[in-house]
């Protein structure tokens, strides 16, 4: 199964730039090779965030599958994104 | 079982629990701060928090800056300051009003003022505890006390008390201001102090100046009178030596000239002579007069202005003079002084104005007299009168002597529209003014020559023409008695030196004629002409003067003198009045 992320984040926000290592490091040993993730600066591009309904940053939106889903903050709890996104069911799976 | 109902739970259910899970991790993002920034929909608009937290830092730090900066500013401030709780209790103290008490401020601390500085305590609780109880600030509070910090030592301060209130606004304590005045206040006492004697010191100096200006004016008056005094003594010496001698000179040519009448060549010389001794004299007499005209001393001011108005070197100029009748005798000093001052102004006019007329009013008022120059010449520029100049030294130097016998000196002048001078000097009623001047009369004396009786009466004396010479001057008489000797028709019966030994000499011979002089000691020649005539109105007087003024003249004929003959003038002119006795 195939993941998207959008992460929203600020340039320079100490948070956002956790969240960015954190989530690559989460998709590297969770969904290797079956994942892309858009970064979106919000300052940047303020009506991206304001499209997906982003009230904070750093924020990551879950585009696939579906139903998207939003985590909130830096990832620093790996539980959070295993939980968000059913994750444990497939490894178990697996 | 469990699952499908879960399945079947109505979708919008599942989407706000969806939503609420959402919140709840907002909610968990935000209080982990794991947020960067917050983006409000609504107001599209985002917050970078990190910044506001940063600005927030900064401020914190800039705040605690200022306040560290306030502590050190209230520690180090070169004035005391402290705060009071309500109990009066110290709270906070700076290093300034410690040293000032004399106890480290850490021991204020808890403490209240009548534990701290119990006799200060006592005079102050009071006021402090209205300013808590009323709010009312209280300024400019002057205290006096003693401290540990300078034991025995009596300090002034000077407080200002105001209250401080807590968010609520009730009062919590006094906050209190103290400046040291000691020095202040002790220099205040001693500008007092010297204030009080600076006064007397002023009374002291403004009496000595005061004091000293008087001794100058006495000075100034004194250096006048010994001017004139002086000017008199050479006039004296010109008239009672010079002219004398001059005159007996030229009796005794008109003798020679006579004597050697059929001798041309020396007839012609002898003439010459006569004429050399005629000039001479004049040239005396003129000097003299101009050192001390004997009328101002005689007849006062204004008879001396009219005889000045007559002068050769005023000749060209009408001079019209004004002044009151019943004037005040002056005293000598002041009435020399104005004569000079007339006398400069008016050769002023006449070289300066280019104007043949001039005016001299003498006014009088209870307090002062006041002589005013006036013409209506050329006039000048008054504020650019070169001091250096002679004229500008006249007046300066009139000025001085002025203003050192509290007088005044005023000029007034426009270029185009003539000049004014007023001379204004206030009258010292207490110094009589004195009309003759003793020790010229003394010294007249001296000279003055003693009765003599001639008997030499050889001829017939019924037909002979009986002669009294009355003269004070020695050589004058001699040199008369020896012109007249030669005279077949003329016996001199008699010389006398003065007024009263004339009178005497009248009295007891009857002369003829008596040829009187005018000014002599003891009593001139007026008065004692007019008491013989009115005894002996038979007795020819004929006048004999150096002054050759009408004023004298008419006064000697008022007094019964037959004529008033010039002692310079040709002897012929004597012999004629003498003979017109039989006339």
């Amino acid at each position: 199964m195939q993941y998207s992320f959008i992460l929203f984040i600020i340039s320079n926000g100490d948070n956002s730039g956790r969240a960015r290592e954190n989530l690559e490091r989460l998709c590297k040993k969770w969904l290797p090779g079956r994942h892309e993730i858009e970064v979106v600066d919000v300052i940047k591009d303020f009506q991206t965030a304001l499209d997906y309904n982003i009230l904070l940053t750093p924020s990551v939106v879950v585009t696939k599958p579906e139903p998207q889903k939003t985590i909130h903050g830096d990832l620093s709890d790996p539980d959070k994104f295993v939980k968000a996104l059913n994750l444990h069911d497939q490894e178990k799976d697996d | 079982m469990t699952k499908k109902k879960m399945t079947d739970r109505p979708s919008k259910e599942l989407e706000l629990e969806e939503r609420l899970r959402e919140a709840e991790e907002i909610l968990d993002a935000l209080r982990s701060h794991k947020v960067d920034a917050v983006i409000g929909a609504d107001q599209i608009a985002m917050i970078r928090l990190k910044e506001i937290e940063d600005q927030l830092q900064e401020q914190i730090q800039i705040s605690s800056n200022r306040l560290k900066e306030i502590e050190s500013i209230y520690q180090n401030v070169p004035v005391g300051l402290c705060i009071l709780d309500r109990d009066l209790k110290f709270v906070r103290v700076n290093n300034y009003l410690a040293k000032m008490h004399g106890i480290p401020a850490e021991e204020h601390l808890g403490k209240t003022m009548s534990e701290i500085l119990p006799k200060l305590a006592e005079s102050t609780e009071e006021d402090l505890r209205r300013v808590i109880e009323t709010g009312d600030p209280q300024m400019d509070v002057e205290l006096k006390c003693e401290t540990p910090a300078q034991p025995g030592v009596e300090r002034y301060w000077l407080e200002q008390r105001f209250p401080v209130y807590n968010k609520q606004e009730q009062i919590i304590g006094i906050n209190m201001v103290v400046e040291e005045v000691t020095e202040r206040k002790k220099f205040e006492e001693k500008l007092q102090e010297l204030n009080a004697t600076l006064e007397e010191r002023v009374a002291e100096r403004t009496m000595l100046a005061e004091q000293r200006a008087d001794k100058l004016r006495d000075m100034a008056r004194k250096m006048i009178h010994v001017e004139e005094k002086e000017r008199q003594r050479l006039a004296r010496v010109l008239h009672d030596g010079l002219q004398q001698l001059l005159i007996g000179a030229k009796f005794k040519t008109s003798l020679i000239k006579k004597r050697l009448e059929d001798k041309d060549q020396e007839k012609e010389e002898i003439e010459q002579l006569n004429d050399l001794l005629d000039r001479s004299i004049e040239a005396s007499r003129s000097l003299s007069y101009e050192l001390s005209p004997p009328i101002l001393h005689d007849q006062g001011l204004v008879a001396a202005l009219y005889w000045l108005a007559g002068r050769p070197h005023l000749q060209d100029l009408a001079i019209h003079i004004e002044a009151e009748k019943d004037m005040l005798p002056l005293s000598q000093d002041l009435k020399v002084f104005f004569f000079q001052a007339i006398r400069e102004l008016l050769i002023n006019i006449v070289k300066h104005a280019e104007v043949q007329e001039a005016e001299v009013c003498i006014s009088y008022d209870n307090d002062e007299v006041c002589i005013e120059v006036i013409d209506r010449g050329k006039g000048f520029d008054v504020e650019n009168l070169k001091l250096s100049s002679p004229t500008g030294q006249g007046l300066r130097n009139m000025r001085e002597k002025l203003e050192l016998m509290k007088g005044k000196l005023k000029i007034e002048s426009v270029p185009g529209m003539g000049s004014h001078f007023t001379l204004c000097v206030p009258i010292d009623k207490n110094s009589t003014p004195s009309v003759s001047d003793k020790t010229a009369e003394n010294n007249n004396h001296i000279t003055g020559g003693t009765v003599s009786v001639t008997n030499e009466s050889t001829s017939d004396s019924s037909a002979m023409i009986g002669v009294l010479v009355v003269d004070d001057h020695q050589v004058m008489r001699n040199g008369l008695v020896r012109l007249l000797a030669e005279e077949p028709d003329i016996k001199i019966v008699g010389e006398a030196s003065n007024g009263i030994e004339a009178v005497d000499f009248a009295h007891d011979i009857q002369p003829d004629v008596i040829i009187m002089d005018i000014t002599m000691p003891e009593m001139d020649g007026i008065e004692a002409t007019s008491l013989i005539h009115q005894k002996f109105p038979e007795i020819h007087i004929i006048g004999l003067s150096m002054h050759e003024e009408s004023e004298y003249s008419k006064q000697m004929k008022r007094a019964g003198a037959v004529d008033l003959l010039n002692k310079g003038g040709p002897a012929n002119r004597l012999l004629a009045a003498i003979r017109s006795v039989n006339a």
